[in-house]
């Protein structure tokens, strides 16, 4: 905890980033399906993982429309496929 | 247990004038926030700026536009970081369909766009408000590529400050456009950062 000061703390500079193209050599966009790109954050998210990780899918997401899964199933499978690629939970909410 | 696929939701910054610690929140940044919270608000209200605003690298970059393009694309995602009163303090869209330029095959989330409010920057104002902000959404950009299975891996084309990328264990790659080095922060750095924060597991 940072205790209150009687002098202002100096601010950061300028933090920008980005606004150039990145080179084709690090794009690595995967083939698209037939699958429907959801509308929502989780369910792109979700779309963009089935297709990251085709062979981390869950059996029984394999062929689904992932835009027609509720918010409890997109988790759900979003867990799924986190532990099918190793990535253990995070412990707090703030960083 | 954190609520968006596992990401952390808050972050702690500074307030400038009292040293007080705040907490604000990471949410997503629609095209509506972008408009109304970063468009009409960011470079609105710097009203004596200690230098031209002009000179700054996002000066004529405008956030709705940015999001519409991406918002249908599955592998962009925006964040901002919120305090309490609802200003929007920094900015940050990420790409995942990307590569480590350290590790071939390996993949890398990638800051397409990070930027603070004016209002933050000590190069701008006399009186910037918050210390943090840039930090905060460097660290849950790392978080983000951790989460998706990318080991933490994070680059990113910094157009200003090359510093402070430097400062928080990014390295030059071999990869420069327009002029600037691309910058990657690898793996073993990024977990290292995630334990320091108490984000995940030591």
């Amino acid at each position: 905890m940072v205790k209150p000061t009687s002098t202002p703390l100096i601010g950061d500079p300028s933090i920008v980033a980005g606004g150039v193209p990145l080179p084709a050599s690090l794009i690595a966009t995967p083939p698209a399906c037939d699958m429907p790109i959801p509308t929502d954050d989780l369910g792109k998210l979700l779309y963009g993982l089935i297709h990251i990780y085709p062979d981390a899918i869950p059996a029984e997401l394999r062929g689904v429309d992932v835009g027609s899964l509720d918010e409890a199933a997109k988790q759900r499978f979003l867990r799924e496929i986190q532990q099918n690629v190793g990535v253990t939970p995070m412990r707090d909410v703030t960083i | 247990m954190p609520a968006d696929f596992d990401l952390p939701t808050h972050a702690t910054l500074t307030h400038c004038l009292s040293g007080m610690v705040e907490i604000a929140a990471i949410t997503a940044l629609p095209r509506e926030v972008a408009k109304n919270g970063i468009d009409g608000q960011w470079w609105r209200e710097i009203e004596k700026p200690r230098m031209p605003m002009v000179d700054e690298p996002d000066r004529h970059w405008e956030w709705r536009y940015i999001i519409s393009i991406y918002q249908n694309n599955p592998y962009f995602r925006a964040f901002c970081l919120k305090t309490a009163d609802e200003a929007v303090q920094a900015a940050t869209i990420y790409r995942f369909d990307t590569m480590s330029a350290f590790i071939s095959g390996k993949k890398a989330v990638h800051v397409e766009r990070l930027a603070t409010a004016p209002r933050n920057r000590a190069n701008l104002t006399h009186s910037p408000r918050f210390r943090g902000c840039g930090t905060a959404l460097m660290y849950h950009a790392i978080a983000f590529s951790y989460s998706l299975g990318y080991e933490g891996r994070v680059n990113l084309l910094p157009v200003a400050n090359h510093a402070f990328y430097t400062s928080m264990g990014f390295e030059a790659t071999y990869v420069t456009q327009d002029g600037d080095t691309l910058l990657e922060i690898p793996t073993k750095t990024a977990r290292e950062l995630l334990q320091s924060r108490g984000v995940i597991d030591g």
